[in-house]
């Protein structure tokens, strides 16, 4: 982590101090005395107020308007705004634009006030939260958090959050510590241990720190955002280094210990917490960066209809230039037909021409968003009930790529399994335990805390109880011709060698917390099996075999690291002896045995057995050891401990002395139970032509037997592995990595031919770090590309960014990172779509998510069906913008270019241009985003591969798909034109004529019906809310609007261009039979006929889901009637045909 | 199988406040049709189109050959124009006798009973009345009768003020009205040795929500009174009830246009001569503009429009076409509902 933030952290906020002291230091005073008047004591520091509201009640307006003409649409609305303020030069009134813009900046507004307002809430609740501030001499206030000071003693009470960066000075514990649970710092839910300042150890209230910090002050490095880093020092005639242990985050929690005191050091956004609270990147989905091209594209055929029209009326004008009745001016605006003219023609089209750029656009899709994730969240499909915890949508703006996703990245543990270690097996002088336990009857009197569904399940095991239980610790295993080792000395070491700290909980019973989640589970086994451990100190554990309490002195402790691969406990037991205990990976433990042959080969085999379930494997040894050979040994040893000098690789060589010649014990096995659905969700995203990668911390061996049972690779996959040996130097790396390539495509080849399911690929930690190099990332992707699944082992959260990064930038495709932990942030920030499993530990992965959601199995539902749902939703949405804005401007076109002299006369009135977009055809598309469903969610589930249509749609399938859209738009708008023009330019029956307003009301009709229809044959989901929206609101209410827009002008001087319209259409029959039905129906004709000749002679595969949808309804429904009424053949037939209706 | 995992090791909370509601709507499982468009279905569909629009364009195309109309072109006829020889000599002739015109007859032999009413139309070809400098030269308050200052006035430009003097605010004022229709017509009917005239109604010409509403009762000011310009008549007492003038206003959308001028309520017979008595002031020689004179009978549907008529049975014509090829492709091509053969997975793999 700090690497990522590493760049950053200097440089910022230089910082003033009044006090005489080295730049890069900060100096904190304690407040340990109510200030005097005027004090500017750390006054150069910030208050510990927090602000994450973005805005401000004055600021608003400004930022907010900012914010959304930083929108290339907006501003270009505005932009026409501002031109048809100049009355001479526009041919449409500034309102037609002004009101719809004030209408979709206002909702964007409206939203982002209610955020915001949220967020001022809940920044408001967090600054009030209240702590006891502590002043020598009298009682402790109660100060708000906004109010702390930097110096200021606060004491925080057990289970409350601190408030602010404080330094540890005081708790009750005799020893100075106190723990801390710092899951929403870095997601981690054990918790810490930390120690106070020293010399303040003593001192329980603020009279007593006050006399022992009088004089001194606190020296500190400036604000940073490195979690696990803190040099300071209390400096007064001594100097006394502090570290990261002394120092208690804001945004951790006080656990298990009454009360801690402290001193603020950094407040508000000083703190850690706040300093790494980056702005989350802003992401934009593949739709809407398509959508920006095309407005583009749009406005350049708005520019070449606007040029076309310029010279169109430079010809005009040699022909109709000097007619008498149009006293045409030459000078401004009108000119003649030069240069200017030109230009004013130019920009006239441009004014008339803008609604070729949907203006609803964006808002429409922002209110669709924000629809569908409500959807999401309320989808009880993604609820977990267990948890109680639903779907959450964290962004509202990446619906769509959910339906594009074509890698999807994820980590292992927590994701795809639960993160609960389960002691499952044990392999014992050659006997492997619990491994049938599941079968076996629960007969057997469980102790107490213990239940059949336990993880730890080898404390099931019937044989292994039953040993215990006959208190047989001296039943000898004859197989392996050593006396004396047995089922009890087995678990007696696992109840001493390790390093869980327990704590008395309830009922006297040990609870334990550890750090390392492989070893609670084996001392939690250990304890089901009557081996408890009671308490562990520096020097002592304390144990409960089977109801009696033994006692150990620890002698010395050989700490695990990643090198070793093991550790080891010296012990003292009750009886003088002192044994070595040791336990690690079986590898090294084998290595390092005292009879090579002992045990090994049955032992070996369990381990193999043990690893192809996909379990995480450990070996457990000891070693018994004279006195006088400790003595020796530990001599050396505590030199070298206290070397100053290359202390840790003197200690290891110590280490490695003292643990040889062991006596193997056994092995065990921990298993990280998959969660619920896995495999299948796996399967199905597959069969969807999902690449999974999964990216773990584990070893190479553990990894690939997870990916086996989790379905990531499959029986018949053949899998290509990538070993760190191969790629220590750069010239073997590069042939490695050539080899491996090949071999991928020897293996697709001849899959290609057989019957194969794909490749894996496995890369080791180390081969992944030298693949990530600029060097070799194209071939390394070339590879993955034709790979199903990859797995990437022992992976950094570095490189898990890093890969993540990878697959986005070069292969082209939408990335999904999934994970759960603090180490999955960089991949779920660094992915287009970031998803967090709201697991056991902590929140820092949902934090940074876009989606939340309890269990990995919700992601194929979610990708499935949701995501394609939205995709194709969503991509409607925008076609269905630009197509019906462009079937409605055109008329314009028609009207100027061949009948009106390029005059810029618009053919729809000012109040019909301005509600377009918003009253008659903005609900449907709505209506339609939110409710339709091509297919059904259970059919897209059974057959992922509906998934592919839309993940492989890129810029070309778009661009293909909206020139087909705009075809249709120019086909329905030349109709939609014509027909009530041509129709209506004759006399009625009455002798009268329409004139242009009434035509150009007509073609609007036309238009208006035209589009909604168009919605409607492309719905196949039809809701009541779909019939109302279309038929009721768009199609239904203007027919109403019309007529009252008509009889405005009697009573108020409003809309003359409507006056008396509306009563004289629809007194005309042939404005019912061109605009009202012909002209639509004729339009919806050509489209119905393209339909349903590519869904029977060329159908989609989505036309054949629906059509077996409907196939097993009808069946379904067919079975269900002729159960109900065997005798009656009609009632049968009557319920088919019922059936067609309904279903 | 009974879980083993940590998940439900922890018991679920007694009160799932967080789960989501249990309904249709928040489930997204609103009752809905779903129609999918069998073979049979589709045939039917563009037949049943087919079965509407061509009896609909048939009965369009009856009514509209039902329809007698009569047109006689007069602006190039040599007794309206005083036998000048081309457009330059006749409106230099129509400036000579500054306002008067001149007085002809167009005859038209009726061919077919002619059916009360008949409607009399003038017809301007080459005029553009929907051009934008045009159709904005108005000032509908002012239209209305309301009293306009002439800052407000800015789209009557350039016909604001008579004579470009500033006292003088044109009312109504701006293009249209000034280059209002000034040619007039009576109507005769002649049989045999026979000629009366024919009262021509001029009154119920024009929308009536335009009379009662959109123009005012008021006197014109300072309106077109140069009998010099040959186009751009004189309003005959108050602005609304010059319905010529309140037919005028309402512009056409198309440079060809016809505006109802008059209706005769009384059959002519076949036999019959009309015959029309033109003043033949309006220049559109400037421009080349045609006129004309149009009487005709209407239909239910209105005049003879033969568009609709053919759309639809077109569009009808079209759809069942689509409907047979559809058939014939469907017989040929047989594809099983859902069968899964057309996959594209399957046919790729």
């Amino acid at each position: 982590m700090s690497q990522v933030h590493g760049q950053t952290s200097q440089s910022r906020r230089p910082h003033t101090n009044h006090r005489p002291v080295r730049a890069d230091i900060r100096t904190v005073s304690f407040r340990l005395k109510p200030d005097p008047p005027h004090s500017r004591l750390n006054h150069e520091f910030p208050t510990n107020y927090i602000r994450t509201a973005k805005y401000t009640f004055y600021n608003f307006i400004f930022i907010n308007l900012f914010n959304q003409f930083s929108r290339v649409a907006n501003l270009y609305f505005l932009f026409i705004a501002a031109l048809q303020l100049i009355p001479q030069l526009s041919p449409t009134s500034w309102v037609t634009t002004i009101a719809p813009l004030l209408f979709v900046l206002s909702i964007n507004a409206a939203k982002e006030i209610y955020d915001d307002y949220n967020r001022h809430k809940s920044d408001g609740e967090v600054n009030n939260r209240e702590v006891d501030v502590l002043l020598a001499g009298s009682k402790p206030a109660v100060s708000k958090w906004q109010d702390l000071k930097v110096g200021d003693i606060v004491r925080v009470m057990r289970d409350s959050e601190f408030p602010a960066d404080i330094l540890f000075l005081s708790s009750p514990d005799d020893e100075g510590l106190c723990w801390v649970e710092t899951a929403n710092l870095d997601g981690e839910t054990n918790l810490k241990l930390k120690y106070c300042y020293p010399a303040t150890e003593a001192c329980k209230d603020a009279r007593e720190l006050a006399k022992e910090l009088e004089g001194k002050r606190l020296e500190c490095e400036h604000p940073n955002e490195k979690l696990y880093q803190f040099e300071g020092a209390v400096v007064g005639s001594t100097e006394e280094g502090l570290d990261a242990s002394n120092l208690l985050l804001r945004g951790s929690t006080l656990r298990k210990t009454e009360w801690v005191l402290g001193v603020v050091v950094f407040s508000g956004d000083d703190t850690k917490i706040r300093r790494n609270q980056q702005a989350a990147p802003r992401k934009v989905t593949q739709l809407e960066r398509h959508m920006n091209v095309l407005v583009l594209v749009v406005f350049a055929v708005q520019v070449v209809f606007s040029v076309g029209g310029a010279i169109g009326r430079h010809y005009w004008l040699q022909q109709h230039g000097d007619d008498w009745y149009l006293e045409a001016s030459r000078g401004w605006p009108e000119f003649g037909p030069n240069t200017q003219g030109a230009l004013v023609t130019f920009l006239r089209f441009v004014i008339l021409l803008n609604q070729m750029i949907p203006i609803s656009l964006y808002v429409t899709l922002e209110v669709v968003k924000v629809a569908q994730c409500v959807f999401l969240n309320w989808d009880l499909e993604m609820y977990h009930e267990a948890s109680d915890t639903p779907f959450k949508c964290r962004t509202t703006t990446l619906n769509e790529d959910l339906g594009q996703v074509e890698y999807v990245l994820s980590d292992k543990t927590g994701t795809l399994t639960q993160n609960v270690m389960g002691f499952v097996w044990a392999s014992i002088g050659g006997h492997l335990y619990g491994r049938d336990t599941r079968s076996m009857p629960g007969e057997l009197c469980l102790p107490k805390g213990l239940k059949l569904d336990t993880p730890h399940s080898i404390a099931l095991d019937p044989i292994i109880r039953k040993s215990i239980e006959r208190r047989s610790s001296r039943r000898v295993h004859q197989e392996n011709g050593q006396m004396g080792l047995t089922t009890g000395d087995f678990f007696f070491h696992l109840a001493v060698c390790n390093t869980v700290v327990p704590t008395i909980g309830e009922g006297n019973e040990p609870v334990y917390q550890a750090e390392s989640p492989d070893e609670e589970a084996l001392v939690q086994g250990a304890k089901y099996l009557g081996y408890t451990l009671m308490a562990r100190s520096v020097d002592s554990v304390q144990l409960n075999v089977l109801g009696q309490r033994v006692d150990l002195k620890v002698l010395a402790v050989l700490e695990f690291n990643s090198a070793r691969k093991r550790m080891s406990i010296v012990c003292q037991l009750p009886n003088g002896k002192i044994r070595l205990y040791c336990k690690g990976a079986d590898t090294v433990i084998l290595a390092r045995l005292a009879d090579r042959r002992q045990n090994r080969q049955a032992t070996r085999e369990h381990l193999n057995e043990m690893a192809s379930a996909g379990l995480r494997t450990l070996a457990v040894a000891q070693r018994d050891l004279s006195e006088a050979e400790f003595n020796e040994w530990y001599d050396k040893y505590h030199k070298a401990s206290v070397s100053l000098v290359q202390r840790e690789a003197k200690v290891e060589e110590m280490a490695d002395e003292i643990e040889r010649n062991l006596v193997l014990l056994g092995a065990t096995a921990v298993e990280d139970k998959l969660q619920d659905g896995v495999p299948e969700a796996i399967e199905r995203l597959s069969r969807a032509g999902i690449k999974v990668w999964m990216l773990t911390g584990d070893k190479l061996e553990t990894a690939v037997s997870i990916s086996h049972s989790c379905s990531l690779f499959t029986a018949g996959m053949k899998v290509v592995t990538l070993r760190e040996e191969d790629f220590t130097e750069l010239a073997k790396a590069e042939l490695a990595l050539t080899q491996a390539h090949q071999d991928v495509v020897r293996l697709a080849s001849q899959q290609r031919t057989g019957a194969g399911t794909g490749i894996g690929l496995v890369v080791d930690g180390g081969a992944l770090a030298v693949v990530l190099k600029v060097k070799f990332q194209d071939e390394f992707l070339s590879m993955c590309k034709k790979c199903r699944a990859v797995v990437c082992c022992r992976v950094s959260p570095i490189q898990k960014a890093q890969v993540t990064n990878l697959v986005k930038c070069k292969a082209g495709a939408i990335a999904l990172g999934i994970g759960d932990g603090a180490n999955d942030v960089g991949m779920i920030q660094a992915a287009h779509i970031g998803v967090g499993i709201s697991g056991r530990e902590g929140r820092a992965a949902v934090l940074a998510s876009d989606f939340s959601m309890a269990q990995f199995r919700f992601l194929s539902r979610l990708l499935l069906v949701h995501g394609r749902w939205s995709y194709k939703r969503n991509t409607e949405v925008v076609m269905y913008a630009f197509y019906k804005n462009f079937a409605y401007v055109m008329a314009n076109v028609y009207l100027n270019f061949f009948m009106a002299g390029f005059s810029t006369q618009p053919i729809y009135n000012s109040a019909l241009i301005a509600t377009y977009n918003v009253f008659w055809t903005s609900l449907p598309t709505i209506a339609f985003a939110i409710l339709e469903k091509d297919v059904q969610a259970e059919t897209v589930m059974a057959a992922p591969e509906l998934y592919m249509e839309a993940m492989r749609s890129d810029w070309r399938s778009f661009f293909k798909s909206l020139s087909r859209w705009l075809f249709y738009a120019l086909v329905h708008s030349v109709i939609t034109f014509v027909w009530p023009i041509y129709a209506l330019d004759w006399p009625e029956r009455d002798g009268k004529l329409v004139g242009l307003n009434a035509a150009g009301v007509a073609v609007y009709t036309a238009v208006i019906i035209t589009v909604n229809l168009k919605v409607a044959v492309r719905t196949h989901h039809w809701t009541v809310i779909n019939g109302i929206v279309i038929w009721g609101i768009s199609i239904g209410v203007w027919f109403p609007f019309m007529y009252v827009c008509s009889l405005l002008w009697q009573w108020w001087e409003l809309l003359p261009d409507m006056s008396g319209v509306a009563q004289r259409l629809f007194s005309v029959p042939a404005f019912w039979l061109s605009a009202v039905v012909g002209a639509p129906m004729f339009s919806i004709l050509l489209d119905f006929s393209v339909m349903v000749f590519e869904d029977q002679f060329r159908p989609s595969d989505t036309r054949i889901y629906q059509e077996r949808e409907q196939k097993r309804a009808r069946l379904a429904l067919q079975e269900s009637t002729s159960a109900a009424s065997t005798e009656l053949f009609a009632a049968g037939m009557n319920g088919m045909g019922l059936s067609r209706g309904v279903a | 199988m009974p879980t083993m995992g940590g998940a439900a090791e922890e018991t679920p909370p007694t009160k799932l406040r967080k789960k989501p509601r249990n309904s249709r709507f928040t489930q997204q499982n609103l009752k809905a049709w779903r129609p999918v468009l069998t073979p049979v279905k589709v045939v039917l569909v563009f037949m049943a189109v087919a079965l509407v629009l061509i009896p609909v364009g048939v009965a369009c195309l009856t009514a509209s050959i039902s329809v007698v109309e009569y047109s006689s072109r007069y602006d190039n006829v040599p007794e309206c124009t005083d036998r000048a020889n081309d457009n330059r000599e006749r409106e230099q002739k129509l400036y000579q006798v500054g306002g008067d015109g001149f007085l002809c007859n167009v005859s038209i032999i009726v061919e077919e009973d002619m059916k009360a009413p008949i409607f009399m139309y003038y017809e301007l070809d080459s005029f553009f009345q929907n051009h934008r400098r045009y159709v904005k030269g108005r000032d509908d308050e002012q239209l209305k009768g309301k009293n306009r200052a002439a800052s407000s006035l800015d789209d009557c430009e350039p016909r604001l003020f008579q004579n470009g003097s500033r006292d003088k605010v044109i009312n109504p004022c701006g293009l249209t009205a000034w280059s209002f229709f000034n040619d007039t017509f009576r109507a005769f009917e002649s049989q045999a040795s026979n000629t009366s005239e024919l009262g021509l109604r001029q009154k119920g010409i024009a929308w009536r929500s335009d009379v009662e509403h959109r123009f005012g009762a008021y006197e014109p000011q300072n309106f077109n009174n140069i009998p010099e310009l040959r186009g751009g008549g004189e309003i005959n007492g108050l602005v609304r009830d010059d319905e010529h003038f309140v037919v005028w206003m309402r512009t056409a959308p198309l440079p060809t246009f016809r505006k109802l001028w008059g209706i005769i309520d009384r059959d002519v017979l076949q036999g019959s001569t009309f015959v029309v008595e033109i003043s033949n002031r309006y220049n559109t020689y400037r421009f080349g503009g045609k006129k004309s004179i149009i009487l005709s009978t209407t239909s239910w549907l209105g005049g003879k429009n033969n568009f609709l008529g053919f759309a639809y049975i077109v569009a009808g014509g079209l759809s069942f076409l689509l409907g047979t090829l559809f058939f014939v492709l469907h017989l040929s091509f047989r594809r099983p509902l859902g069968s899964e053969d057309y996959l594209s997975w399957r046919r790729s793999g």
